[in-house]
């Protein structure tokens, strides 16, 4: 059986291409994402497919997050984080 | 410059990111120890023209829990880099402001002035491109823009 497809959390821009309560759902599921350098092809794939308008070379600069740390593209994903998708930021 | 150890009795850190208005009577915060010669503050305000624009308000967007993990790390780095005590605040909204408002507020106590004004501008700066933090400007011309900022990507 497919595990469900992943959602994961986006701001800023991102939010323009979430459901209303500001998540996005991969088809690709948890099971089938190893590392965050998967899960970031996965988003890639899913904005090509969904938005082929967003020029998905912006995603290269998004980072992957829990709500404790940025993790390493090369870091294994660790079941039960939910995961959040970073835009470059500009607070202030 | 100091790298030496943060003296825990002599160091206070409050973060806050939320939708609050930041109220200007955090001047009476009491992060001050009788040890704390010097305050500085920094007020960030949304101003009316940016790139060209004029403009009416900015919403601005955080992922909160990392945001005020981030920095509470950006003021107990700055001030180990300026010292070994101090106190920091740091309060930054969320939610749509309007040109005027304040969007932003840090303010320090340390032992000198020397490094009240530097742990302020260190905590600012690095704020600016750590903390995960969007800002969406709405244009008296009726358009939008999330504006450009720093990728946090790690490699």
């Amino acid at each position: 059986m497919n595990s469900p497809g992943i959602r994961v959390r986006v701001f800023g821009v991102l939010r323009n291409y979430s459901d209303d309560s500001g998540m996005i759902t991969l088809s690709a599921g948890r099971d089938d994402l190893k590392t965050v350098r998967d899960f970031k092809n996965a988003f890639i794939a899913h904005f090509k497919e969904h938005f082929p308008e967003y020029d998905s070379g912006e995603i290269e600069d998004c980072a992957l997050a829990t709500e404790n740390e940025i993790l390493h593209s090369n870091e294994a994903l660790l079941v039960g984080d939910e995961l959040a998708v970073l835009p470059p930021v500009c607070g202030g | 410059m100091s790298t030496g150890k943060i003296r825990e009795s002599e160091v206070m850190i409050d973060v806050r990111v939320s939708e609050d208005p930041i109220e200007l009577s955090l001047h009476g915060w009491t992060g001050y120890q009788p040890a704390f010669g010097a305050s500085n503050s920094f007020f960030g305000v949304v101003r009316n023209r940016n790139h060209g624009k004029d403009v009416l308000s900015v919403s601005y967007d955080a992922f909160v829990p990392l945001a005020e993990k981030t920095l509470r790390d950006i003021a107990e780095e700055g001030i180990l880099k300026f010292g070994s005590s101090g106190s920091v605040l740091i309060r930054h909204r969320t939610g749509n402001l309007k040109v005027g408002e304040v969007s932003v507020l840090i303010l320090v106590h340390t032992p000198h002035r020397d490094e009240a004004f530097a742990l302020c501008r260190y905590v600012i700066e690095e704020l600016k491109v750590r903390a995960p933090i969007w800002k969406k400007e709405f244009y008296t011309n009726g358009e939008t823009d999330w504006l450009k900022g720093h990728a946090l990507c790690r490699h």
